[in-house]
């Protein structure tokens, strides 16, 4: 490949065993936009528990719904507590916090409860922030939280497992469900961002080696089909982000690209994932390829590009195939 | 009075919990750890450069896993996909055992990937015993179990937590992962006293230690595992160190994180308390 490739290295974010709780939390409540999650005791004065507390008979289930509603409520606590999806398991009117939660000698009722809803959205904007850097560096830091919160209520996560969370990140960030300037640029990012991820963790298949190459009959290559490696993902977008997210990510200063289509090839070789543009033609062959179709099908394909010469792709192929081998693009005959 | 471990799970020694920041030094250095604890869902959906370092460090380190996914006391259902998965992690790279906290994480199919509390009474007890007992004949071994830090009690607890802790263990069979920072951080928010805490603790049911920093907002400690541990914590290691002889001991650190000899280092530091509190029993006979 010719153009300029651009190599991601990092590990996977080790997710521990402490949920972050260290941002936004009691010193400064960051109000964003009027959501006030991790702002103080949601707005609502303290009702510190003056009536006496009638015994709660609430079973566990019922607790772990309400608790949910309450930590989860981007309204903050006060909102979350008078939620119907909140008094759905627990009511006992505007005191129903005090009447769940005890104090300890230090801290309110809603004080201490407001770690855990500090903690449940701060978390989740860091971890997109940490999978979609540059989109985050690019809306900014007030814009970023917002777009994340309104994310997260559309999409809460429903997996054990934290590498599916914005699996629709880019889908939403393109679907004009939330106010956002930018929009096209910051979800083509978002799909960029998204694909790095995948590719980073998708099966690790062995790609063909020149032996092998060497060993299929020249006859082959007009019916059989080439299996390609599962990581590897082909983008058509509508800016030009391949050189935007690398400046982004190796912290230059940038200016935002004028539109301009650009086509992507995201794949990884010895377990780090490398970026580099493609040409149309390219990007028309290695999609053929890619969608299950035979090379007299790819090459096919490729003729019925606007401007297309024959001489040229012929004299090309060799070279370009002996590139994406080594590349390790293909692993199969089939 | 030293107690043994239930089922003769070896004490592993002073180990370091794997991070991403410290791959290369490890596989370059190979330092000379005694094991490392490996957080098994940063493994469990990746074919990638992660599950490479892992099988690499498998090879040639001891290791347990530690997950934070299981989320025994929910009320929904519990998740065989994911339990198969952990089951053919487990095996892959030979974990001496398997672990995860006493909390829940979620509820009406959601997830909120955290450690949330569960009210300590006699409901939550019998479901969660119940559930251990489904997981560990499933997975055919004993889930060794943490006490989380927590920020909040519940109106509806009946009981102190050591006391659940430790019924919930006999009822259910299971192992326990002592957390000591985690002691410190739930008492000192819950103005509970740590010592009958420790004192609560079936000792024969412990297989691991936990040690780890946190953060001190004076009002309350929140379980931050990004810093060194602080001198209380170190008492308390000692004197479960006195009760049971040696248990597999790791350092969590997860954030701010310190080049590796320095994470190392502090988990060294056990041999002091260790050698201690060996001389202090001795000396008590
Ligand atoms: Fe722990």
């Amino acid at each position: 490949m010719s153009a300029r490739r651009d190599k991601h290295d990092a590990g996977r974010k080790i997710r521990g065993a402490a949920p972050r709780r260290g941002r936004g939390s009691e010193a400064a409540p960051a109000r964003i936009e009027g959501l006030v999650f991790a702002g103080h005791a949601g707005g609502l004065p303290k009702v510190e528990s003056t009536r006496p507390r009638a015994p709660l008979r609430a079973g566990l289930e019922a607790v772990e719904n309400w608790m949910q509603a309450v930590i989860t409520n981007a309204g903050g606590l006060g909102d979350g507590e008078r939620s119907a999806d909140a008094r759905r398991h627990i009511d006992r009117g505007a005191g129903t916090i005090e009447q769940v939660i005890l104090p300890s000698r230090n801290q309110s009722s809603r004080e201490r409860l407001q770690i855990y809803a500090n903690a449940y959205f701060w978390r989740l904007i860091d971890i997109l922030g940490e999978e979609y850097p540059t989109v985050r560096q690019t809306a900014g830091p007030r814009q970023f939280p917002r777009l994340a919160v309104e994310y997260l209520k559309a999409h809460p996560s429903r997996s054990y497992s934290l590498n599916f969370l914005s699996v629709k990140f880019p889908e939403f960030v393109r679907s004009g469900a939330t106010r956002l300037p930018r929009r096209e640029f910051l979800a083509d990012i978002a799909t960029v961002e998204r694909s790095m991820e995948d590719v980073f963790d998708a099966p690790d298949v062995k790609p063909l080696t020149p032996k092998e190459w060497k060993r299929i009959p020249m006859s082959a290559w007009m019916s059989k089909r080439l299996r390609m490696t599962p990581a590897m993902r082909l983008l058509e977008l509508r800016y030009p982000v391949n050189e935007y997210i690398s400046d982004v990510r190796e912290g230059r200063k940038v200016e935002f690209p004028r539109k301009a289509e650009q086509r992507l090839i995201i794949f990884r070789r010895n377990f780090s994932v490398w970026r580099a543009p493609l040409t149309p033609i390219r990007f028309k062959l290695l999609s053929a390829l890619q969608s299950g179709a035979t090379l007299p099908e790819a090459f096919a394909a490729c003729a019925a590009l606007k401007g297309f010469d024959a001489e040229k792709f012929t004299g090309a192929l060799k070279e370009w195939f002996q590139g994406w081998a080594s590349d390790g693009l293909f692993c199969g005959v089939e | 009075m030293i107690v043994p471990n239930k089922w003769g799970f070896p004490d592993l020694g002073l180990g370091v919990g794997l991070r991403t920041v410290h791959y290369d030094y490890i596989l370059k250095k190979r330092p000379r750890v005694d094991w490392f604890e490996i957080l098994s869902e940063n493994y469990l959906d990746t074919d990638g450069r992660p599950m490479r370092i892992l099988e690499q460090v498998a090879e040639r380190y001891p290791v347990a896993l530690h997950g934070v996914s299981l989320s025994i006391g929910s009320t929904d259902p519990l998740d065989f996909e994911y339990l198969k998965k952990l089951k053919r992690l487990a095996e892959k790279v030979q974990a001496h055992w398997l672990g995860d906290h006493v909390c829940w994480t979620g509820v009406a199919g959601r997830n909120g990937h955290d450690l949330l509390p569960v009210p300590l009474n006699e409901e939550t007890l019998r479901h969660i015993v119940k559930r251990i007992r489904t997981v560990q004949d499933y997975l055919e071994r004993p889930l060794i179990l943490e006490n989380a830090s927590t920020y909040v009690t519940f109106a509806n607890s009946t009981m102190p937590e050591q006391e659940f802790i430790a019924r919930m263990a006999e009822e259910a069979d299971c192992g326990l992962l002592l957390d000591v920072n985690n002691v410190y951080v739930s008492c000192r928010n819950h103005d509970w006293d740590p010592w009958a805490y420790l004192d609560g603790i079936p000792y024969h049911r412990v297989t691991q230690i936990h040690l780890a920093g946190h953060t001190d907002n004076g009002t309350h400690c929140i379980d931050t595992h990004n810093a060194r541990v602080v001198d209380e914590v170190w008492k308390y290691y000692a004197e479960v160190h006195r009760r049971t002889g040696g248990r597999a001991t790791l350092l969590e650190w997860d954030a701010d994180i310190p080049a590796f000899p320095e994470v190392h280092a502090e988990v060294l530091k056990a041999k002091k308390f260790r050698r201690e509190a060996m001389k202090r029993e001795r000396a008590a006979r």
